[in-house]
């Protein structure tokens, strides 16, 4: 069996699969796959004014009756804001739209509190599969839709019967299973100030792995780091950890967790532990933290 | 690095939140014909080892050697039928025990047939299949000829599964119809012809435990009826009906940290002629590379006689009666190794089993051992090729 690698850029991420078998048959696979991808971003994008999420959140006011993907998308963001007493927000979109990470320059506070008062999960009435958005505020899949298409990427890849593979949107990697020889994938985690060279390598054979990280997009003003994760209470981003990993048996909830983590600062510690998956921090300094610590590098 | 998650509040909420998400859970798929058409090809030699001299009391020692050649096909036709062709030719020579007499130490002694024979059977078995979302059925029908045998079989199936796929259910009858023209030799009082039918049905379940185990159970009863004694034996009466209960279980395991897989087998069988038999099978597949696995086996067998099974021949003796090695009661065991290399397309397997039948193998105690209890090897070679 031999493996193959297919690359496209969708999602904002460079795509890639790793799939071990019959050229023909792996090489359609992906292109389904891939099809399949840019179906979701098609349907989820927030850029394009005709996509269901577009269309849902131009019917901000008024009920919205979601379709079943939509509805379970929803219904996960919700729990995780609940699990994560309202740090991952499903509304928090608007306050991005604040930060304009070219620019070198802090937003306008006045602008920064009137989308923090359209922001809120807590003011959007949930009443699955009847949504309703209070007027202005928006949704946003961000943090949880493309770690979910790694996961139904892979799961499509081991119904088609391909049982050794790996699937990689950007960092958030969903392991289909190992190499055929048993052998666990090695998975490099970015350096966070050199995202092109890995600080380590964790070994992975089954499962996720998913980063959330400082230096995806960011800006420095006045010698401290902004990216683009925000917290919805505060409006401004994080500044604790520079990345933060987790591995757990699925992408979405690998991804979660990692961002949530971000979010938490120094309470993300024993948050992670409380759940038992393997988890790293690396602080801004670069020490790192977790049950996947380089045990030197403390 | 193993995934260890713990009973967290959170893990849990979030987990249950994202099976609900479409696609996230593996969903298997409907049952499916093949997706590729596979020809293999099998070549196997089996030898009998020779009647030991000592318990020899007439003709050659020399028993069958068969060698045989297996072509198979399975192919999908459209999106919901599947075929299935297989076709087998065997050549058979050597010789077969025709009785048993009492030996000068008082234990039975084999008289053999007198001359080696040569002897061809070709089989031909077609199975069509239709294929629906959650279940299948199957239809088969079979031809197999002799010189002196003539064989043809029909079976039909049906196997169902729940909609979360862990638990089949099947269902099955076969019949088949024998004719049997034993060769005529001068000086052997040997019928012309006869007949023989038999109806199997059979039920059976899956249950699918973890995604690393499952475990298959079945039940099956078979009806025999017509000539069903040896024609070539000196003296062999045998009830002209046979029932047969066959209570087979299959368990599956794969062993992650060994990268390799358990198959443990039991077999009870009982008919109404008083023969009880167990069968354990053991069988380990070890995968030792991407392309390669080996697999060690080893099964013990052990039967009690047939209620008319008697050690040696008596011309005088009336009713249902027969000195068959295989209505007597042993023990027997096989062991073996398969080794299996595949690449993409390609599959090559070698495979070798040693059989020995004993007596002190039985699980109950042996008085008189048959003395044509049965050793053999068998040695398989074979390639499957997929496109």
């Amino acid at each position: 069996m031999t493996l193959h690698h297919f690359r496209f850029q969708a999602l904002g991420s460079p795509c890639q699969l790793h799939l071990y078998g019959e050229p023909a048959r792996v090489r359609s696979l992906a292109d389904a796959c891939e099809r399949w991808v840019r179906a979701f971003e098609r349907t989820y994008s927030r850029f394009c004014s005709d996509s269901l999420l577009s269309q849902l959140n131009a019917a901000a006011g008024t009920d919205w009756l979601c379709d079943a993907q939509t509805a379970a998308l929803i219904h996960y963001g919700d729990t995780l804001w609940h699990q994560s007493d309202g740090l991952f927000d499903l509304t928090a979109g608007a306050l991005a739209r604040c930060w304009d990470f070219r620019s070198g320059r802090l937003p306008d506070p006045d602008r920064l509190a009137a989308a923090k008062a359209l922001c809120g999960w807590e003011k959007v009435r949930w009443e699955s599969p009847a949504l309703r958005l209070p007027e202005g505020a928006a949704l946003d899949f961000g943090g949880i839709g493309k770690e979910y298409a790694v996961d139904a990427v892979a799961n499509q890849c081991r119904e088609a019967g391909v049982m050794h593979g790996l699937v990689d949107f950007g960092g958030d990697i969903a392991v289909i299973g190992p190499h055929p020889n048993g052998a666990p994938w090695k998975i490099g985690i970015r350096h966070p100030r050199a995202p092109q060279k890995p600080i380590l390598h964790l070994s992975l054979g089954e499962g996720a792995i998913a980063t959330s990280g400082d230096y995806e997009r960011f800006m420095e003003v006045d010698g401290r780091r902004y990216c683009h994760i925000l917290n919805p209470k505060t409006g401004y981003p994080p500044n604790y950890w520079a990345s933060m990993t987790v591995i757990a048996g699925s992408c979405l909830i690998a991804g979660s967790l990692a961002t949530v983590g971000m979010l938490r600062e120094a309470g993300a510690g024993p948050w992670l532990d409380e759940t038992g998956l393997p988890w790293l921090g690396i602080r801004t300094d670069l020490s790192q933290r977790g049950p996947l610590a380089d045990q030197s590098s403390r | 690095m193993a995934v260890t998650e713990s009973g967290s509040k959170t893990l849990l909420a979030l987990t249950s939140a994202a099976v609900a998400l479409p696609g996230m859970a593996p969903v298997a798929r409907a049952d499916s014909p093949p997706e590729v058409t596979t020809l293999g090809y099998r070549y196997s030699l089996y030898r009998e080892d020779d009647i030991e001299p000592g318990k020899l009391a007439a003709g050659v020692g020399e028993r069958y050697e068969i060698d045989v050649h297996q072509l198979r096909l399975t192919t999908g036709l459209g999106d919901t039928w599947g075929l299935t062709v297989d076709y087998q030719h065997e050549s058979l020579s050597g010789a077969s025990p025709f009785g048993t007499s009492r030996g000068v130490d008082g234990n039975p002694q084999v008289v053999m047939t007198g001359a080696s024979i040569e002897e061809l059977r070709r089989d031909l078995n077609i199975g069509l299949r239709r294929y629906y979302d959650y279940s299948n059925a199957g239809i088969s029908l079979g031809y197999s000829a002799e010189d002196d045998y003539t064989a043809y079989n029909l079976g039909a199936d049906y196997q169902f599964s729940t909609e979360d796929r862990l638990n089949t259910f099947g269902l099955g009858v076969s019949i088949s119809d024998d004719t049997l023209e034993p060769t005529q030799q001068s000086g052997f009082n040997r019928i012309k012809k006869d007949d023989k039918q038999s109806l199997t049905a059979v039920v059976n379940y899956t249950r699918v435990l973890s995604t690393v185990a499952q475990v298959q159970t079945a039940l099956s009863l078979s009806r025999h009826s017509g000539f069903l004694s040896d024609p070539y034996k000196a003296v062999d009466v045998r009830p002209d009906e046979r029932i047969a209960w066959a209570w087979t279980t299959q368990y599956r395991r794969y062993l992650k940290d060994w990268d390799a897989a358990l198959h443990v087998d039991y077999r009870l069988y009982t008919d109404d002629w008083g023969i009880v038999s167990n069968t354990f099978d053991l069988a380990w597949y070890q995968n030792v590379d991407a392309g390669l696995r080996v697999a060690p086996s080893l099964r013990y067998y052990t039967q009690s006689q047939a209620d008319f099974y008697f050690p040696t021949d008596n011309t005088t003796r009336q009713g249902y009666q027969s000195s068959d090695h295989r209505l007597s009661p042993f023990g027997a065991l096989t062991t073996g190794i398969r080794v299996e290399a595949h690449a993409v397309n390609w599959k090559v397997v070698i495979a070798a089993e040693r059989y020995i039948a004993d007596g002190d193998l039985a699980l109950g105690s042996v008085e008189v051992e048959h003395p044509a209890l049965l050793g053999f090897s068998l040695v398989t070679l074979g390639m499957d090729y997929s496109f």
